[in-house]
């Protein structure tokens, strides 16, 4: 066992710090209350090779194992998670996705634009009326001659306005996860719409959109994988988004505890710093804990993955658990910071905000206890 | 980084684990028979008699260095095994280990106390706390006045682990009240026929440990472990020793009550079908294995870096996975109690009793509030960054 980092995954890890210091902190107030990053930082993050990060050299990609991948998730969660948002989404669930199950002129195509930043990717698989039983989904893709027509809704999108191809997921054939294929689908195609979902509780400065598909033509060539494969790519791709969330999730809870003890041991109360108290010592130091567990769970996952070894219970765990720490640290930050915390000036309500919607998307934390209490008893209770 | 384990690590891990299903669980029944008695669980005959039998294998002295005749094991290996012995409540300990700081006596004193400990003739117990001194072990007041060449030693001690069944002790006393902790402690070695008392002390788990009562007893000057003023030193010595240790085993602990969860989980019907098919009771279990695994990897994380570190970053790790381990063990076996349903809180099963002892694991070597006062006071004074030795 070593649990110690290889020169290469410091210096990736150092990147990654430098630019959120640069790049991310000082801007993450006002993307927040504009509802906007400045979606510049795509080329940004592009140019230092993170867009391409575990693709493979000849499609554009940027190497890489996938503790690194984690590492940069951290920093850019401790950043923005909304940052954290764009990269873990186009290149997590899309990119990877092409690299794995595409043919070599899917690849050709669409890896180096994304790799590049020159296109962005977002994935369409919740709907309106299917989020964790998203085997029923109902927008349906009908084949006519060698093209497909996809007609239905989708909901939540991460990147959705931004996005040049969406991955859809549509029913293709008979009911449940069986007869669902997947799609690139351009999103300037006719009949291809996006609203940006706005008043967000946090993920402010991520573009959510609804998407709407209204008879959508794509060539049978846009079809990923095999046809009724589609449910079985879109959950490959979130056991391993797991992981890049769970790790943007430490990022944050990080990001709570680095703010908190640098302001208990500048705020003064009663005559000395709040970080004398020992109640404020105890919020510092639960954070500690679950932070430095939580990023264990992850690294494990990160591992698991290097040695070819499965790893979705783990997955599911790390990231039950690290959003649940986000959540709590973010929590507990208010609470040191005070009434400060509870104003934007400061940063921790905008980490409570963001950190909230952990729990639920890419797998709520009451599905991730369901995958691994259904691992664990061998019973599907869902 | 690499979690896996080395084949050579993965075999002594197995190796202990089929002992202690093999010749340790069997006796499950028989020691909550007569813990209910009101006897002790294990013999020390019975006792001894598993310690020689491991020790025939090679199991003898996990951390007694090869040159002292143990086994030398690394801290990560130390915790695998604990793990192990964790799984069982029956109180088994591998023989062979003495304590760290005996290490410090010098030649004679070896010979007397050190070697006799590791061979398992002889039995230590660590005194420091005492009825007014528990997580402020600075306030001791314990004195020892020098008379002669001798120390007049008179105090009370509490709590003291293995105190009914020690013969010697290694009690902190004050010999200079004006320093105090600050090099007005020292550690003596004292012989239970030097005319130190002990008494049991009835707790909720089903354990023991002795008040000791020093009532002008008097030992000579060679019986001072280490210097005159450096006891303080020696005892936070002995407390750091290995503080994984403790979240170690309640995560063998926890293993196998959760194993247990499940097995009930599976088999127990109500409204037709067995109660694994409810969510709420399959919410239990995945929470009590997320932790689990949070657990392992917070207890190996702190062992690898005693091994490796030893320094502040160690102690640190060791501190967060104390507190996590001890928080979540209690969580743990709540849950567990709670899946059995009335069955768990009959002295049918051993569930009950895992709940009294974990109990304790709050409270021993450090509290929950001292892990965190710790673990804030590292942060606070930049000791350790928020990254934690990881990031």
């Amino acid at each position: 066992m070593d649990l110690s980092l290889t020169d290469e995954q410091r210096a990736v890890q150092q990147l990654a710090r430098d630019f959120v210091d640069r790049e991310v902190v000082p801007n993450v107030a006002e993307w927040d209350r504009a509802e906007q990053v400045d979606i510049g930082i795509v080329k940004q993050l592009a140019e230092l090779g993170f867009l391409g990060l575990t693709v493979p050299e000849e499609y554009g990609g940027s190497g890489g194992d996938h503790l690194s991948y984690c590492l940069i998730m951290e920093e850019f969660g401790r950043g923005d998670t909304a940052i954290r948002g764009i990269v873990s989404v186009s290149l997590g669930l899309v990119t990877k996705q092409i690299v794995k199950y595409g043919t070599e002129e899917q690849k050709r195509h669409w890896v180096p634009r994304l790799c590049s930043g020159e296109s962005l990717a977002c994935f369409g698989l919740t709907e309106p009326g299917t989020g964790s039983d998203a085997g029923n989904l109902t927008t349906r893709a009908e084949q006519d001659g060698d093209d497909w027509i996809i007609t239905g809704q989708k909901m939540f999108i991460t990147n959705g306005t931004w996005a040049d191809v969406a991955l859809i997921f549509a029913r293709t054939d008979g009911p449940g996860p069986k007869g669902v294929t997947a799609f690139l689908a351009p999103t300037d195609a006719e009949g291809f719409s996006r609203t940006e979902i706005k008043g967000k509780l946090g993920l402010r400065g991520q573009a959510t959109a609804e998407l709407t598909l209204d008879g959508v033509r794509v060539p049978d060539s846009a079809r990923l994988g095999e046809r009724g494969q589609g449910f079985s790519i879109a959950m490959f791709a979130l056991d391993k988004g797991r992981m890049a969330v769970a790790a943007g999730c430490v990022g944050l809870a990080r990001a709570a505890l680095e703010a908190s003890v640098k302001y208990a041991k500048e705020r003064e109360q009663f005559g000395k710093p709040i970080a004398s108290f020992q109640l404020v010592q105890e919020m510092l130091a639960d954070m500690a804990v679950e932070t430095d567990a939580a990023r264990l769970l992850v690294w494990r996952v990160a591992d698991y993955i290097e040695r070819g070894l499965t790893f979705k219970t783990e997955a599911s765990m790390a990231k039950l658990y690290a959003s649940e720490a986000a959540v709590k640290a973010s929590n507990l930050a208010i609470q040191v910071f005070g009434g400060y915390g509870y104003i934007d000036e400061y940063p921790v309500s905008k980490f409570l905000r963001d950190a909230r919607v952990l729990t639920l998307y890419e797998g709520t934390t009451q599905i991730q206890k369901l995958l691994i209490g259904r691992s664990l008893t061998g019973i599907n209770a869902f | 980084m690499d979690f896996s384990l080395t084949t050579e690590e993965r075999e002594i891990r197995d190796w202990v684990r089929t002992f202690i299903r093999r010749e340790v669980m069997p006796l499950e029944q028989e020691v909550l028979r007569r813990e209910r008695a009101g006897q002790p669980g294990l013999t020390a005959d019975e006792r001894d008699e598993l310690q020689l039998k491991a020790k025939a294998a090679g199991f003898w002295g996990l951390q007694t260095p090869e040159s002292h005749g143990g086994m030398g094991l690394s801290a990560v290996m130390t915790a695998l095994l604990m793990v192990e012995i964790g799984k069982t409540f029956v109180p088994f300990q591998f023989g062979g280990d003495a304590d760290n700081i005996l290490y410090h006596a010098n030649e004679e004193q070896q010979q007397c106390y050190l070697l006799p400990t590791i061979a398992g003739e002889r039995k230590s117990c660590f005194a420091i706390t005492e009825p007014g001194a528990g997580s402020d072990a600075k306030a001791i007041r314990t004195s020892a006045r020098k008379d002669g060449t001798d120390w007049i030693i008179n105090g009370e001690k509490t709590f003291i682990t293995g105190g009914n069944e020690a013969d010697f002790a290694m009690v902190f006393a004050v010999t200079d009240p004006e320093r105090g902790a600050n090099g007005g402690v020292t550690c003596f070695l004292v012989d239970r026929d030097m005319g130190w008392k002990s008494e049991p002390i009835d707790t909720m788990g089903e354990w023991a440990p002795a008040a000791l009562i020093f009532d002008n007893v008097r030992v000579p000057d060679s019986q001072i472990l280490g210097e005159v003023g450096n006891g303080f030193q020696l005892a936070m010595q002995w407390i750091g020793r290995g503080r994984y240790l403790i979240p170690a085993r309640a995560l063998g602990s926890c293993e196998r009550l959760l194993e247990m969860g499940i097995d009930y989980a599976n088999t127990r019907e109500t409204f037709g079908k067995p109660i694994a098919d409810r969510q709420a009771i399959q919410w239990m279990i995945a929470d009590s294995s997320v932790e689990i695994e949070a657990l392992r990897w917070l207890v190996l994380h702190a062992a690898w870096l005693v091994d490796t570190d030893g320094g502040v970053a160690s102690r640190h790790a060791q501190s967060i996975a104390k507190l996590y381990g001890a928080t979540k063990a209690n969580e743990i076996v709540d849950r567990v109690l709670q899946i059995h349903g009335g069955m768990g809180y009959t002295r049918e099963l051993p569930i009950e009793r895992w709940y009294r002892e974990l109990r304790l694991a709050r409270i021993y070597e450090g509290t929950d509030e001292i892990q965190r006062r710790t673990i804030a006071n590292n942060l606070l004074r930049g000791k350790v960054k928020p990254t934690g030795s990881l990031g």
